[in-house]
């Protein structure tokens, strides 16, 4: 039981990360990205790549895996600079779709649905109590970060860039390098997370990093709240144990178990988004763009 | 007020961190099956045994759902036959044995939870499995960490022999075995010297994939279209069009379970194609003869060699049909099943439960008879020595055996 | 010259021997998708949703359609119906009980809808795998015996997709240009608050339009299972590729749904043949892309006022 609870506090940590990051462009910037998961594959899949195939240390892989989610977002974040509405919303989850694909294809670099198996997790912390410690020192750092940025005057016009960017920017406020400072930093702890995730399971395939994680992700975002790091924090606890819950209070065959969670997660999602889209502890509203004809 | 607001939480926060971290670090170590304290100058602690006195845990490890279910369940079937006989008999040194059974769907990212799963929660100590070699593969790691006997009874990929690890075994013969003698069928039985193959992009049907080609081109042969498709595929049209148009003597199809062979092969008829078909051992069951026979009707195909009339193998078949009332689907992998369990009582009874000392038995293990199987070896790499392949084909929705060869390095 | 007449005239035998099975590969996802993101663009142009769950509907109809004739054992008129009635109370169900009540608490923003559908796809995929397990459903007998004409060959229900698929495309097209109800679904999505003005309840169209669609989709989603087999992982990828044709020929327009999906799939076939089967979903990705990134409206979509 120790071993599961354990097991489960390093999933919500490592995918609490996650979401503060999602919570930083979604909450902060306003901005629906949906193709996020892209971005903590890319972080996972370059540090299992370069510690197993290359034999880097483990410390290596994650850094070079949060440089590199931090780039693609940066990228994306100049693609779709003019786009908006509907257009953007299928940019953003054809990303996610794209590097699913790329994973899937580009056989010699990701060795494609066979995955990544036995990725690295050195000595210290092959028990997971001790990446437990790790994981949580982490994302208490991530914790710290986000609130010093969203709390600082950056933070803040931040937010009314989100709010009403016309009139942020008639203030004088660069909208544009904003949004992209904070897609960068989201990025980062994105690829930061799924690096953490690819060296704690120990074996990653792109289908690791689509549509269900990326439903889980968002909804700790949206349970907790939009714009309120706090609420991302029980958010992430409250999806992560749950279902376990759940599970463990119903004796179901083990085939459906794997489908009930995963429906478990999308009705909590569903029922937030469509009676309490603020979540619990949120301030702002999802975001909306305005142009209809 | 913001500010406090905010440093409740944090001290919440810190409260909860410093709480679990007293729970975590002061637990007994209980389990034993992850590497041991970091204790700067002891030795390292033997692999310890197993939490349960009289019970003595065997994993197992299959698709028991999806696709490859109609291959893993009976080959479950077989192991639980043997556990059950063995109990019957009074175990292990008067230990009762359980199987435990996780279903890794044939897929290495399962099996790599599934392998973790019996080595930290249910403390076996020996695994039969996978069944298939992606989930084997991806179990691999785990076993060799944790020095527990693995042993597969249908795990082909010939990357077991060199990734799987000291911890991993086999009772069935290498996929580089198996291409080459498909490769040889292919020359010298048909004729063939122009093949297409289209392979699953899986472990197990590219090691075999790439075998194939290599046998085949290697005898002179040319391979004109290689196709590879996705787990999960059911449409061929395209390649059935462009195998059609490349009028090759040959086709071999490796899917990595039977729908996505069958619909493979239902493609290519549909296109009218004149080349033969060689497919993997995934459709050489009479099952599958039996559902689709009109679909599999001519098709060929490499398995290795069971001789069914050996007494010890009559012997278990109808034990397992008295068990079960069913027909054997897959007679070598169940017999290699149920034999995988014997080996491992065998195995403790004569070196009781030190997994590093069974390790070193089992390794170019010679001459051992039991379970289903007569003279069973194993080499160097944990592979089992084998040499005769069967070739069989479909002749009114039955497997009729046209040959067997012997495959020479 | 007559030489150069005769060699170009079999160079031309030669390649039809190709091209027509390209061109039939071509055609049968093709229309087939054309009539499923016809009904999605139809949806998205009166209700302004986009309801990803749209390829749910589709799966779900083909898994209907599975238990009425392969579990019970039903007629296959019956079977047929059934499947069809499924999958539009089911459509009709998700507007009623998810997209309406979004709109009444006022929730109902691009985002919130988003995750909304594609909370409930997850949803339903996940209930298929529960009730009908993770393998593989064959219809190999209603598939049909291979038809050959001249290079071709086709089976009884390819040819069944390459009929009735158009037909259902020009029923739609007609009862948009020419009915009452046609007329006012194309009211509201031109203008809802003129066509409210002049007496339209938008609320009304919105289900008939869900209604519709969804009927749509359960005809396409019969023919969909026969031909391609289910799986519940399929619910994600027919609404991948649902999707992307979509926004090809650009949402809201059924002309650019039937526009893109063809385009698509002749992307598609072209890479399989020359190329290699591997890639050709990213390769349709990559097409669409640039496209989109020419003319983000899509082919055939209107263009949006923007920020």
């Amino acid at each position: 039981m120790i071993l599961l609870i354990t097991h489960l506090l390093v999933l919500f940590a490592i995918f609490g990360i996650a979401a503060l990051a999602l919570n930083l462009t979604l909450g902060w910037a306003g901005l629906i990205n949906l193709g996020f998961m892209g971005l903590v594959a890319i972080g996972a899949y370059a540090s299992a790549i370069v510690t197993t195939l290359h034999d880097w240390p483990m410390f290596a892989g994650v850094i070079l895996g949060m440089i590199l989610a931090a780039v693609a977002s940066l990228l994306l974040g100049l693609l779709i600079r003019s786009m908006s509405g509907d257009t953007l919303a299928a940019v953003l989850l054809g990303f996610n779709f794209t590097v699913y694909s790329v994973g899937l294809n580009w056989t010699g670099l990701t060795r494609g649905p066979l995955g990544i198996p036995g990725i690295l997790r050195p000595e210290l912390i092959r028990e997971d109590r001790f990446f437990l410690v790790l994981a949580l020192a982490l994302f208490a750092l991530t914790l710290l970060i986000v609130q010093r940025i969203t709390k600082s005057p950056f933070g803040r016009a931040l937010g009314a860039i989100r709010d009403d960017e016309l009139h942020a920017r008639v203030l004088g406020k660069r909208s544009f390098r904003v949004k992209l400072i904070t897609y960068v930093v989201s990025g980062a702890f994105a690829g930061l997370s799924g690096a953490l995730l690819a060296h704690f399971v120990r074996f990653i395939d792109p289908a690791s990093f689509f549509i269900p994680q990326l439903i889980l992700v968002i909804s700790m975002v949206l349970v907790g709240g939009l714009a309120s790091s706090k609420g991302t924090f029980v958010g992430a606890l409250i999806m992560t144990f749950v279902p376990e819950i759940v599970d463990l209070a119903t004796t179901l065959p083990s085939a459906t178990v794997g489908a009930l969670r995963a429906i478990i997660f999308a009705a909590v999602l569903l029922l937030v988004v469509m009676f309490r889209p603020k979540g619990i502890f949120g301030t702002v509203e999802l975001p909306s763009y305005a142009d209809r004809d | 007020m913001c500010m406090k607001n905010n440093a409740i939480w944090w001290v919440i926060g810190i409260i909860i961190v410093i709480g679990l971290g007293y729970l975590v670090f002061n637990q007994p170590n209980k389990q034993g099956t992850t590497s041991p304290q970091p204790v700067a100058n002891e030795p390292a602690a033997p692999a310890p045994a197993p939490v349960a006195d009289n019970t003595i845990m065997i994993g197992w490890m299959g698709p028991l759902t999806g696709d490859a279910a109609s291959i893993g369940v009976p080959i479950q079937k077989a192991s639980q036959l043997a556990v059950d006989e063995i109990n019957a008999a009074g175990g292990i040194g008067g230990k009762q044995i359980k199987l435990v059974s996780e279903d890794s769907k044939c897929d290495g990212k399962e099996g790599s939870t599934a392998g973790q799963k019996l080595v930290s929660v249910n403390h076996a100590k020996f695994v039969v499995g996978g069944v298939c070699s992606g989930e084997t593969l991806g179990a691999a790691p785990i076993f060799n960490e944790n020095k527990v006997i693995d042993i597969s009874p249908s795990a082909s990929s010939p990357d077991i022999s060199t990734k799987g690890g000291a911890y991993v075994f086999r009772t069935y013969p290498s996929d580089a075995m198996a291409g080459a003698v498909a490769a040889g069928y292919a020359m010298q039985s048909l004729k063939a010297k122009t093949a297409a193959i289209i392979s699953e992009n899986t472990d197990y049907a590219q090691g075999l994939h790439k075998v194939f080609k290599a046998n085949f081109e290697a005898a002179g042969g040319k391979i004109l279209v290689d196709e590879v498709y996705d787990t999960g595929t059911t449409n061929f049209r395209t390649q059935a069009l462009k195998f059609k148009n490349a009028k090759v003597d040959v086709i071999y199809i490796v899917p990595q379970s039977p729908p996505p062979g069958v619909a493979i092969v239902k493609s290519l008829k549909d296109q009218k194609i004149a080349s033969k078909i060689i497919s993997s051992e995934v459709l050489m069951s009479d099952d599958i003869g039996k559902q689709n026979a009109s679909t599999v009707e001519g098709i060929t195909g490499t398995i290795a060699y069971m001789d069914d009339k050996d007494p010890v193998a009559t012997k278990f078949m109808s034990a397992y049909k008295a068990k079960y009332h069913e027909e054997l689907a897959w007679p070598i992998f169940q017999a290699g099943a149920y034999t995988d369990v014997y080996l491992i009582k065998d195995m403790i009874e004569k070196n009781g439960m030190d997994t590093e000392k069974i390790q070193a038995a089992l390794t170019n293990l010679t001459g051992w008879s039991g379970g289903a199987m007569n003279n069973v070896n194993l080499d160097e790499n944990g592979d089992i020595k084998w040499s005769d392949f069967s070739v069989k084909q479909f002749k009114a929705g039955k497997l009729e055996s046209i040959g067997v060869f012997k495959f020479k390095p | 010259m007559r030489w150069c007449f005769f060699s170009l005239l079999v160079r031309l035998v030669k390649i039809m021997d190709v091209a027509l099975p390209i061109l039939s590969n071509i055609l049968i996802p093709g229309l087939l998708f054309a009539v499923i993101a016809g009904s999605f663009s139809l949806i998205y142009s009166v209700t302004r949703v986009l309801h990803l769950a749209h390829g749910a509907t589709v799966i779900t109809a083909g898994y209907a359609f599975y238990a009425a004739l392969t579990l019970w054992h039903w007629p296959l008129w019956l079977a047929v119906i059934f499947s069809t009635a499924v999958a539009a109370l089911l459509g009709m169900a998700i507007n009623s009980q998810i997209y309406e009540r979004m709109r009444k608490t006022g929730s109902v923003s691009i985002a919130g809808t988003l995750i909304a559908t594609i909370s409930i796809l997850l949803i339903i995929e996940n209930l298929l795998l529960a009730i009908f397990g993770s393998d593989t459903k064959f219809f190999s007998d209603l598939q049909g015996q291979v038809n050959t004409f001249g290079s071709v060959n086709v089976t009884d229900n390819e040819i069944r997709i390459m009929i009735f698929c158009p037909i259902l495309l020009i029923i739609l097209t007609l009862f948009l240009a020419k009915t009452r109800i046609g007329k006012a679904l194309r009211a509201v999505a031109d203008n809802e608050m003129v066509a409210e003005v002049v007496g339209i309840s938008s609320r009304r169209m919105r289900m008939m339009a869900f209604a519709i669609g969804s009927v749509f989709a359960g005809m396409a989603g019969i023919l969909f299972a026969i031909e391609y087999s289910l799986v519940p992982s399929m619910v994600i990828m027919a609404t991948i590729m649902m999707f992307f044709r979509t926004i090809l020929g650009g949402i809201g327009s059924i002309g650019g749904a039937v526009i893109g999906s063809l385009l698509t799939e002749t992307v598609t076939a072209l890479t399989g043949w020359y190329w290699n089967i591997g890639w050709v979903q990213l390769t349709s990705f990559l097409f669409t892309f640039l496209v989109l990134l020419i003319r983000p409206q899509g082919l055939l979509g209107k263009k949006k006022r923007s920020l």
